[in-house]
């Protein structure tokens, strides 16, 4: 069912939630389906700490309606209970590409690029 | 189909999808059960057919096609009180058994986009373990090609582990049968390493189904009777209704003053059509917010009719939350693609003012197929 898709090309960390870095991973979810974990193996994440090297993501994600992008700071092994909510970004159809800047009162500051593929 | 099931199974399925499967695996293992493994083996099998065929049993199966996981883990527990497994807690019971736990658990097959094959069970201590602190697990395997159902089958296993020590990736593979074992016996080995076996199984289908040969599996310990390891993880998927919208934002006002600094930690539960459980987002932890701020948190809903949605201030330990802000979202109220806005104010009597949020929100979809 899914008629468009987008590519996350790189995250890119301006400052962390916290001291030292920042235990990235996505949680992604189109059109309130089941949501899939990037980096896609169990105990893996991308440390980034603020003007570090961008994270090449390269990440194409289908939808019908909506994709939803959350980024998490992974604290404490695989379980989600204990992760870090860090921001998020609804996608909805459209074109070209961009920049999205997100920020929490934690001091996370991060970038997201994207490209729409269609 | 037991909808509710599969919601509470998504979020494991989530975790276990995140495993890649290992190349080299060998279809059948050479492993051949002890004399005290058959012995067991063969009596479970035994008291389980008993069991499947007494007013308990065909309890059990109502609850596993009705009921959700927390409660199909509570009757789970209840299985071994059956009187006609004295005699396989007698044969558990016996000193120098050569195990560190033993379990039983039902297998069930959930239809959820893919499959997903998970064994709900419960784990005591055996041998040298006797006695310590029992587990309650979740196994979760996704396979190609599952039937819709409900109770598979049954899983008898043997481990060298505690029971509190079962959790985390395993892969089982079938080896050769024992004599008097009325079921499938499978070698389940711990990670991908093929000289570390974690445990034996022996599952007895329900009907006629076949069982998988081969299985990459991910063990969820959801408590213990120690009380540690509060294992349940909060679903996000939702199955498909009519209407779609999403809670595009979330705005702050004006925030609750707790005494806890000038920030609420932010996050809501919402429900559709007053059914089911709530849904959180995030679905763990929060958003800090403060008056004038907006969080573009971007959930979607599906929904026939309604959406109740409530926002809480996370200030303190577990579900200890205060109540920030509630709103009821109607179909009648929204237009397709067209931003609305719902208001809220909570006013603490104890408090120095109100607290005051709005959500934001648009309708994206209507009379969706969804069949």
């Amino acid at each position: 069912m899914s008629k468009h898709s987008i590519k996350i090309t790189t995250i890119t960390c301006n400052s962390t939630s916290e001291s030292g870095h920042d235990e990235v991973y996505l949680i992604c979810q189109s059109d309130a389906g089941l949501p899939i974990r990037f980096p896609d193996t169990i105990n893996t994440n991308n440390p980034m700490s603020g003007g570090g090297t961008p994270w090449q993501v390269n990440l194409t994600l289908n939808f019908e309606y909506e994709v939803l992008v959350t980024l998490w700071d992974e604290d404490l092994s695989y379980d989600p209970n204990l992760a870090t909510y860090l921001q998020s970004n609804d996608f909805r159809a459209g074109s070209g590409s961009g920049t999205i800047r997100l920020t929490n009162r934690n001091g996370a500051d991060y970038s997201i690029s994207y490209t729409y593929i269609d | 189909m037991n909808k509710q099931l599969a919601i509470d199974l998504s979020p494991y399925v989530e975790v276990t999808q995140s495993f890649k499967s290992s190349p080299d695996k060998s279809t059948k293992s050479e492993y051949v059960l002890t004399a005290q493994q058959n012995e067991i083996f063969a009596e479970a099998t035994s008291a389980w057919q008993k069991y499947m065929a007494s007013p308990e049993g065909k309890l059990l199966e109502e609850y596993v096609s009705q009921s959700d996981l927390l409660k199909i883990k509570e009757e789970v527990s209840k299985i071994l009180n059956s009187d006609v497994f004295q005699l396989l807690k007698a044969l558990l019971d016996k000193t120098g058994l050569d195990a560190g736990s033993f379990s039983i658990g039902l297998n069930i097959e959930v239809e959820l986009i893919i499959g997903i094959a998970a064994t709900i069970g419960v784990a005591i201590g055996v041998g040298d373990n006797k006695g310590l602190a029992s587990s309650e697990f979740l196994t979760v395997a996704v396979d190609e090609g599952i039937d819709e159902g409900a109770l598979a089958g049954v899983q008898f296993g043997l481990w060298t582990n505690a029971p509190s020590d079962l959790g985390g990736y395993a892969w089982a593979t079938e080896a050769e049968g024992g004599f008097g074992v009325d079921g499938t016996v499978k070698v389940v080995y711990n990670g991908d390493d093929k000289e570390d076996i974690l445990g034996v199984t022996v599952e007895v289908a329900v009907g006629e189904e076949d069982g998988i040969d081969e299985q990459e599996t991910y063990t969820f310990i959801l408590g213990s009777q120690s009380g540690s390891g509060d294992g349940f993880l909060k679903p996000a998927y939702q199955p498909r209704k009519n209407n779609f919208l999403i809670i595009q934002s979330v705005t702050c006002i004006n925030t609750q003053s707790d005494g806890i600094g000038n920030a609420n930690e932010v996050y809501f539960n919402f429900k559709a059509d007053n059914e089911g459980k709530n849904y959180y987002y995030p679905t763990y932890d929060y958003m800090s917010m403060q008056g004038g701020d907006v969080w573009n948190c971007g959930r979607s809903v599906w929904f026939d009719s309604s959406v109740q949605v409530n926002l809480f201030d996370s200030d303190s330990i577990g579900n200890d939350s205060d109540p920030i802000g509630n709103f009821t979202i109607n179909l009648s109220q929204l237009s397709l693609n067209t931003l609305t806005t719902f208001g809220s104010t909570i006013n603490y009597s104890k408090g120095l003012d109100d607290v005051e949020y709005t959500i934001q929100v648009v309708l994206v979809a209507t009379n969706v197929s969804h069949q």
